[in-house]
């Protein structure tokens, strides 16, 4: 008599049940899990979770013995109780004891804390049944040394330099950059209006502070770049998204994202991750880098770093062609030594 | 008729009933997939599931309407109980191992939701095991999704189900053909 796993029969046994096992487990992941939640506000869906909480702010950096404040937003659940947990650098996460309130402060930071991540768990009431949600992460950086600050909130024209690049060269988009006295977040602010004709096209636009300078030779290697400023978009348009730019050695970076600056009012756009170190950065203009050089480079052997913002728009083919513009405020650079 | 002969028409007889109740078991799987499928499609938003896309036109409903919170964890380990019971030899214990295996295996990815171990596992698949296919896929499912005890509860009775189902059509198979 044959055993039934013998022979052709069970060679596709065997294949079906690793395709059974394999679409199980899929299947499992690609589910969700009941709670993936929206990664924004989702005005008109009816999510079955609540959005999820999110720290604020979502990096800081600071100098050894000060203090670091964490808030977390819940956003939906009802009578929430918290619990934060933290990681030391490659380590994995702990609850934190007696850290249970909706903030949490780290008093007297030293290098040891330098890329402890956090985050909240937080349960409470959402649609008539307890929830456990976990809230994006946070994460600290902790120098030895004091921060250079670059900043600027008047923007004055000799102050800054632009560059731009137009796909085409002929009749493509154009840019006007100017201060306006009034209507910044307060006073004067860096008014940018942009006209881009019929598409296919592109803008890039690359506005440097000329105070800002920084020589890693002279100042030390740079460990992170924070980077924070306030924008609103002028009537008409719909959102932009300014990025931290870098220039160093003839080059450009950018950094930052994903982040959009899409209302008319004003706001901290605070870009995704905050914090920068030189292998978050983007070299968008220049000569490429070679083999083993470092692009940026933030050692001490790196030239000097100028910093600004930049923008870039584009029209695809069809685009019947439109213009807009958004402002910028407070604009302001730390960077962080070892 | 030769005691070969005989021998032979009865090895067919029991391929064939085989053969009907793996597709009964298959078919029976099938219906309850739809069913989650269709939950997700009314019930749930888009973004929810890495494997559907979001449909406007029917995302935002309440078709099931509180039993949609639970009938995934449900649904799953009974179709795919049922699916792998039919590939499995007709002896009876695998086959009841299928549904006790994928009981354990919903059980374990929803533990692996709970928030205190969530996000170490989930630093575990975007740090040693980044490689590994589906990874982030992985490390989202623990992270993103929620933690739900009624999620246990709902795949122990999927899997009780399925074997009440196994038994049943077992049963009824082995009462119809027996000689």
């Amino acid at each position: 008599m044959r055993h039934e796993n013998s022979g052709p029969v069970g060679w596709w046994r065997g294949l079906a049940l690793a395709g059974i096992v394999a679409a199980g487990l899929v299947t499992i992941v690609g589910s969700g899990g009941g709670g993936f939640l929206c990664p924004g506000p989702c005005e008109g869906d009816f999510p079955s979770g609540p959005i999820p909480p999110t720290i604020e702010p979502p990096s800081v950096t600071l100098q050894v013995g000060s203090t670091a404040l964490f808030s977390v937003r819940a956003p939906g659940i009802a009578n929430p109780t918290y619990q934060w947990s933290r990681a030391t650098r490659g380590g994995f996460f702990t609850a934190i004891r007696g850290a249970t309130g909706a903030t949490y402060t780290l008093a007297g930071a030293n290098l040891g804390d330098d890329g402890t991540k956090l985050f909240a768990s937080v349960q409470g009431g959402f649609n008539g049944k307890q929830v456990v949600v976990d809230s994006s992460r946070a994460q600290l950086a902790v120098s030895s040394m004091p921060g250079v600050v670059f900043q600027d909130s008047e923007f004055q024209p000799a102050d800054w330099s632009v560059a731009t690049i137009s796909e085409p060269s002929s009749n493509g988009p154009t840019h006007i950059e100017e201060q306006a006295l009034n209507g910044g977040n307060p006073g004067a602010y860096r008014k940018m209006t942009i006209v881009m004709p019929a598409g296919p096209t592109k803008l890039y636009a690359f506005h440097t502070f000329a105070a800002a300078s920084y020589d890693p030779a002279s100042h030390g290697p740079v460990y992170l770049i924070d980077f924070t400023q306030d924008c609103h978009v002028l009537p008409g348009t719909l959102g932009v998204g300014p990025t931290l730019l870098i220039e160093q050695d003839g080059r450009r970076y950018i950094s930052g994202g994903p982040t959009l600056c899409g209302s008319s009012s004003w706001s901290n756009t605070v870009l995704i991750p905050g914090t920068f170190s030189a292998a978050d950065f983007l070299r968008v203009d220049g000569p490429g880098c070679a083999a083993g050089e470092s692009c940026p480079n933030f050692s001490a052997t790196g030239k000097p770093i100028r910093f600004g913002f930049a923008n870039s728009n584009e029209g695809l083919a069809g685009f019947a062609g439109a213009s807009g513009g958004f402002g910028i405020d407070n604009w302001k650079v730390t960077v962080w030594r070892r | 008729m030769t005691l070969a002969q005989t021998v032979t028409c009865s090895a067919r007889v029991r391929q064939c009933a085989q053969a009907r109740r793996a597709a009964v078991l298959a078919g029976i799987g099938c219906v309850a997939f739809a069913v989650g499928l269709l939950l997700y499609l009314t019930d749930r938003v888009g973004w929810q599931a890495l494997l559907l896309p979001a449909l406007a036109a029917l995302t935002g409903g309440n078709v099931f309407g509180a039993l949609g919170q639970w009938l995934p964890s449900f649904v799953h380990p009974f179709s795919f109980s049922l699916f792998t019971a039919a590939a499995l030899p007709p002896a009876s214990a695998p086959r009841h191992g299928a549904c006790v295996a994928w009981a354990a295996v919903n059980i374990a990815f929803e533990l692996g939701q709970h928030p205190r171990v969530s996000a170490s596992l989930a630093e575990a698949m975007q740090g040693g095991l980044s490689g590994m296919p589906l990874a982030q896929a992985l490390a989202r499912y623990f992270i993103d999704g929620t933690f739900d005890s009624g999620d246990i509860v709902a795949a122990l009775l999927g899997a009780l189900a399925a074997s009440a189902v196994l038994h049943l059509v077992h049963r009824d198979r082995e009462h119809n053909h027996a000689p």
